[in-house]
C-alpha cells in the first residue's frame, strides 16, 4: 500500500485556501522545532512562549496576504522568522541572551507531564536543564549554529546565508559548539548516553 | 582530526546530519567500516549528537490555541493586523 502525507506545501496551499485545519496541522508538525530553537535562543520560557505567539502571527499575515514564495520550504522559513524575531527582542530590550536564565516551569508543562511518573519526570527535567545551561555556555556565534542546524533543521548553507557567513564557517563553528559540549560535559561528569 | 583518512571532522558533521551528496556518503560510509580511528572521531560526534535530542521544548496547549484563533479571526480584522 502507498502512504502519502500531506506535504508542507499542500497545507500552506489548503491553508491559503481558507481551511484553517491545515495550520493546525503544520503547527503540530514543527512546534517542537520552532519552539526550541526560540527557547534556546532566548533561554527563557515565557519570552519563549510570546514569541513562538509573534512568529506565527507574522506567518498568518504573510500566507493570507500571499507573502509568502519559498515553495517547500516552510520550516526553514518559519524557523528564519522566528530567530529574527529572538534577535529583535535582544535588541529592543537590550539584554544579553547569554545572561537570561528565566526558567520558570509553568502550569501547563506539569499537565502535560501529567502521565510520567515523578521520578522520570525529575531525571528528565534535570537532563534538560544541565544541556539547556551548557548549550548557553558556549559563545553566541557557536550557539546559533547548533541550536539552528540541530534543533531549527535549518542546513548548513541556509545557516552560512542567514548568518552571512561562508558555509566552512558555519561547519567549523558547529564543530568547536559539539567539540565544547563534549568537553564540558565530560568536565562535569555528565553522562553521555 | 582523524589520522590516516583524508576525512576531516567537518566531513563527518556533514554525514551525520544528511548533507553529503549520496555518492561521497556511501565512500564515507564505507571508509568508515574499514577506518576504526575515523569510526571513534565519528562515534564521539553522534554521542554528542544523540544526547543534544534530550532537549525538546513545546509551546504550551494556550500559546497554540492563541494562535489558532487569531487566524480563525483574521479575515474578520484585517485592519488590526500588522506585520
Amino acid at each position: 500500500m502507498i502512504t502519502h502525507q500531506i506535504t508542507d506545501q499542500e497545507l500552506v496551499h489548503h491553508y491559503v485556501e481558507g481551511n484553517e485545519a491545515c495550520l493546525e496541522m503544520l503547527i503540530k508538525r514543527h512546534k517542537r522545532k520552532i519552539f526550541t530553537t526560540i527557547y534556546l535562543i532566548v533561554n527563557d520560557r515565557y519570552i519563549a512562549e510570546d514569541l513562538f505567539q509573534e512568529t506565527f502571527i507574522k506567518v498568518i499575515h504573510m500566507l493570507k496576504n500571499e507573502k509568502y514564495n519559498e515553495e517547500g520550504k516552510f520550516l526553514p522559513w518559519v524557523i528564519r522568522i522566528a530567530r529574527n524575531m529572538a534577535i529583535d527582542y535582544f535588541r529592543k530590550s537590550k539584554r544579553n541572551p547569554t545572561i537570561t536564565d528565566g526558567d520558570g516551569e509553568d502550569i501547563f508543562r506539569y499537565i502535560e507531564l501529567a502521565d510520567e511518573n515523578r521520578e522520570e519526570q525529575i531525571i528528565r527535567q534535570q537532563t534538560e536543564k544541565q544541556l539547556r545551561f551548557l548549550i548557553n555556555q558556549l559563545p553566541d556565534e557557536q550557539k546559533q549554529v547548533l541550536v539552528l542546524r540541530h534543533y531549527g533543521d535549518l542546513s548548513f548553507k541556509e545557516i552560512a546565508d542567514l548568518t552571512q557567513v561562508s558555509i566552512n564557517t558555519a561547519l567549523g563553528r558547529m564543530r568547536y559548539a559539539l567539540n565544547n559540549l563534549r568537553k564540558m560535559m565530560l568536565e562535569k561528569e555528565i553522562s553521555l548516553q | 582530526m582523524p589520522m590516516n583518512s583524508t576525512y576531516t571532522n567537518d566531513d563527518l558533521i556533514l554525514y551525520m546530519y544528511d548533507e553529503m551528496e549520496p555518492s561521497a556518503a556511501s565512500a564515507l560510509g564505507e571508509e568508515l567500516v574499514k577506518n576504526p580511528l575515523l569510526a571513534e572521531e565519528y562515534r564521539k560526534l553522534k554521542e554528542i549528537q544523540n544526547k543534544l535530542d534530550d532537549e525538546h521544548q513545546e509551546p504550551n496547549l494556550t500559546t497554540v490555541n492563541m494562535v489558532m484563533d487569531y487566524s480563525a479571526s483574521y479575515h474578520s480584522a484585517p485592519e488590526h493586523h500588522t506585520e
